[in-house]
């Protein structure tokens, strides 16, 4: 059984850490665009900015990841494998934040996941 | 000056900081770079600057316009990265980045 190549679970990881982090800070903004105007503003602002500081650090986090992974692997190969994150952030908004997708937006996902898929599956056999 | 201008800027600087990362951690082909903190260093410059140009840019434009730009964007550092890297790209690699990128294209244009 062969080891999965450690700069695809590194890229991995980000990846996903990225996309958390886009969907961290989008719910700290529409938390924050919810209690905007009203008299309890000034106490209900701490859990958007601290939703925006943690969506930050994620996303340090997931830069640290990156860092790595581009150490091991073409940037070529990487780099649009990253696009995946698009498809991430789009289900994890359409089930966390109940937003609308419509077919045309769907098949954009899909076709994104197919090409990453087809990059990815072509170099598993070692990452150059 | 469109919105689109800074947008395509915002797209070519992220793709060359993506670059110059690879370049700083792993160099070019067999040899490693002779600077690689300096071209650390490029790569956050970069891809701050890439990151201020976007957000200043984007609420100025309608989306359906942003995503090719993204889209081109890994066409962009697939060809950086063969010319200034020395990457070999294979038809397959160019084929499934050209389907990401027609993907990516279809996520905008469906807005």
């Amino acid at each position: 059984m062969s080891v999965v190549p450690r700069a695809e679970i590194l890229a991995v990881a980000s990846i996903l850490l990225g996309a958390i982090a886009q969907l961290t800070m989008k719910g700290a903004l529409l938390l924050w665009g919810a209690h905007h105007g009203k008299p309890e503003f000034a106490l209900s602002m701490a859990r958007p900015a601290a939703g925006m500081l943690l969506g930050l650090l994620i996303y340090a986090t997931g830069t640290l990841f990156w860092l790595k992974a581009v150490a091991r692997a073409s940037i070529s190969y990487l780099y649009p494998l990253s696009a995946a994150s698009y498809a991430l952030v789009a289900v994890g908004g359409h089930f966390l934040f109940r937003e609308r997708i419509e077919a045309g937006r769907w098949i954009g996902i899909a076709v994104i996941t197919l090409g990453v898929a087809l990059l990815a599956l072509k170099n598993l056999g070692g990452s150059e | 000056m469109t919105p689109l201008v800074p947008l395509a800027g915002s797209v070519a600087l992220n793709a060359a900081a993506q670059v110059a990362l690879r370049y700083s951690t792993a160099g070019r082909g067999n040899r490693p770079a002779k600077l690689p903190r300096l071209w650390l260093g490029v790569w956050a410059l970069s891809f701050c600057l890439a990151t201020l140009l976007w957000l200043a840019a984007i609420r100025q434009t309608d989306i359906s316009y942003a995503y090719p730009l993204l889209g081109a964007g890994y066409v962009l550092v697939t060809l950086l990265a063969k010319w200034f890297l020395s990457e070999r790209i294979s038809a397959w690699r160019w084929i499934s980045i050209l389907v990401i990128t027609a993907g990516v294209v279809m996520v905008g244009v469906n807005r």
